[in-house]
């Protein structure tokens, strides 16, 4: 039995299910803030608790349902994540086959790019980048751009570099050298005899790059970097509040994280969102390893 | 490879690394001041506060959502010079050492901080990596023993791997405040002092390595027990230890090696998380925190160094002890 694939591929239902759970029952609206509760005789303010006044997962500083954005934020995050790890495979994987293929100056770029951007902590280079753009990156949707583009080149050169090594392991197996003696072009050597080779570690390398996005997102937030922008809620009498609009969990988990001690739940749910998400992926990586060992 | 190869092979990787740490260092002072080029001709007009429906009942749901119009107008432009100043004068504050940052409060020394953070991330770092390499090899090598003890090491780095950083750290939150609440003690408390105490960043930065390292020790094995000279040896009657020690583990070490860079890379990105969720005051916290161009470039070249001795150290080790396995090391 395979119990990292069985397990991964359990997380992953409950992740479609969370996407699919607005079109089979209501869910809290994720932007619906309430400013007072009257509890009795109480006007209670927020953020309230799991399970008070009917909140499952709690409500946030300005009453908005966390379960509610936590279901709605899967489709941001997931997508996002999703989007970026596409990316990066269309990039890397092409770049990484013919480095190892052609060899020579390509594959000594890839290997020296791939050290070189491996000698800062990846999530130092993001924060450095992200950070020092930031000022000059004006608008929601083009730092939204400027957020993704710089998560999948932080990637490309480590993803490229592992395709490199594995094509060169591939290119010295009999049928290769059998195809290229009978005058195969390398483009057509590369498609049709070295890629499907690789197939298996390839989806290995995007199961585990997923989790690691989804990682990387989490600590960005947790530096206070993610996607979205703020708005201000007026409340009579008190100064403004600015709160997270978009409802992802990086943005949840990154706009609470001062709160840990006196509200946990506020990022509790979002990092365990995360995390589970970031482990289903892990546990898919290493399921279908094993299922390729096995093999 | 003769030993003159060898020396050669280890200082041609050196110089190497210093190059790629010059590059890195060169990119990212460059990325880090880019803001100071940015020159504003208007204040930036603040965006209209969201004012909702109105409602007479404040228990009445609203609805938040930005406001279309009257997005934040800034009137600025980059320019050159500001940001050749500022990297200019980095650099000489870099060999000065009179490193400062701007906060609401005024003008406060970063250096002295700095070093006191370099020490305790240095500790915290070394320390927990001794641990968790120790602990993962122990763990790893339980794989050898047994089927039992394979699924054991294999399930501790599994879970060690999967679960994040932050949530184990937002967990020991849960728990000191749950402990507190029902029986009066703080969790944390017992062996440190208090959420800020040593034991936190130790148990969860051990916990990867250990995973981490176990994790690769089991894959190495894995793999290198369906080899076929193993089969071979077996099949001759070589004594099993012999076969585990002198066959298998011999062969797996230099997958182990390899891995160690990509390792203590992920062990600097937690280390940085751990210390900023634990309050602890390393150069993580003084990172996210003391938000200054200077300041971050300094702690970016500090970990740069780090990584680049750790990455070399390990290269350097396996071209001196198994020189045999040197493909692509340097």
């Amino acid at each position: 039995m395979n119990w990292p694939l069985a397990l991964a591929l359990l997380l992953l239902l409950g992740l479609v299910v969370l996407l699919l759970l607005p079109f089979v029952m209501a869910v809290p609206d994720p932007h619906m803030g309430v400013l007072v509760i009257m509890d009795g005789a109480k006007l209670r303010v927020p953020g309230y608790k799991p399970g008070e006044f009917g909140y499952l997962f709690g409500s946030d500083l300005v009453g908005r349902d966390i379960f509610g954005r936590i279901v709605y934020g899967a489709r941001f995050t997931l997508g996002m994540a999703l989007a970026v790890n596409l990316v990066r495979g269309l990039l890397a994987i092409p770049l990484g086959l013919f480095a190892g293929w052609k060899r020579g100056w390509l594959g000594r770029v890839v290997q020296a790019l791939a050290t070189g951007v491996g000698s800062i902590p990846t999530l130092i280079m993001v924060t450095i980048c992200l950070a020092g753009l930031r000022p000059l990156i004006l608008g929601d949707v083009a730092w939204l751009i400027v957020y993704g583009l710089v998560v999948v080149v932080a990637g490309i050169p480590r993803m490229a570099e592992h395709v490199r090594r594995r094509t060169e392991e591939v290119a010295l197996l009999p049928h290769i050298e059998a195809a290229e003696s009978l005058g195969a072009t390398s483009g057509r050597l590369i498609w049709r005899h070295i890629f499907p080779v690789m197939v298996p570690d390839m989806l290995v390398m995007m199961a585990t790059e997923m989790a690691w996005v989804l990682l990387m997102m989490a600590q960005l937030a947790i530096f206070g970097i993610y996607v979205g922008g703020t708005v201000p809620v007026i409340r009579e009498g008190y100064p403004p509040r600015y709160v997270e609009w978009a409802a992802e969990w990086g943005q949840m988990l990154g706009a609470n994280r001062w709160g840990f001690r006196a509200s946990p739940w506020m990022g509790l749910y979002p990092g365990l969102a995360l995390g589970l998400s970031a482990m289903a992926f892990h546990l898919l990586a290493e399921g279908l390893r094993l299922r390729g060992l096995r093999r | 490879m003769t030993p003159m190869h060898q020396v050669r092979t280890v200082v041609r990787l050196w110089t190497r690394r210093f190059a790629w740490f010059l590059g890195v260092a060169f990119i990212a002072i460059a990325v880090i001041h880019l803001p100071h080029g940015i020159v504003r001709s208007a204040e930036p007009i603040p965006a209209p506060a969201y004012v909702g429906p109105p409602r007479s009942d404040p228990t009445e749901p609203f609805l938040i959502e930005p406001v279309s119009a009257g997005q934040p107008v800034y009137q600025a432009k980059w320019a050159f010079q500001p940001y050749w100043q500022a990297v200019t004068g980095y650099l000489k504050v870099l060999l000065t050492g009179q490193l400062d940052a701007h906060l609401r409060q005024g003008r406060i020394e970063v250096w002295p901080m700095i070093q006191k953070g370099l020490a305790l991330s240095l500790r915290t770092l070394l320390t927990t990596l001794a641990a968790g390499l120790l602990l993962g090899t122990l763990v790893g090598a339980l794989s050898l023993t047994s089927r039992l003890g394979r699924s054991i090491s294999f399930l501790f780095a599994l879970c060690g791997l999967s679960v994040p950083d932050f949530l184990l750290i937002i967990f020991g939150h849960i728990m000191t405040i749950w402990t507190y609440s029902h029986f009066g003690f703080r969790l944390w408390s017992i062996f440190g002092d208090g959420e800020r105490g040593w034991l936190p960043p130790f148990l969860v930065l051990t916990i990867g390595t250990a995973a981490y390292t176990a994790r690769l020790t089991t894959a190495a094995m894995d793999e290198v027990l369906r080899e076929d000279y193993i089969r071979t040896a077996r099949a001759k009657g070589v004594p099993e230890h012999r076969v585990l020690l002198g066959h298998a583990l011999r062969n797996a070490l230099p997958r182990v090696l390899n891995g160690v860079p990509a390792m203590f890379n992920a062990s600097l990105s937690s280390l940085i998380i751990v210390e900023l969720m634990t309050l602890t005051p390393g150069l993580g916290s003084i990172f996210a925190r003391y938000t200054s161009s200077g300041t971050t470039a300094t702690i970016v070249l500090i970990y740069s160094v780090w990584f680049l001795l750790m990455d070399s150290l390990t290269n350097s080790l396996r071209l001196l002890v198994l020189p045999q396995r040197t493909g692509g090391a340097a």
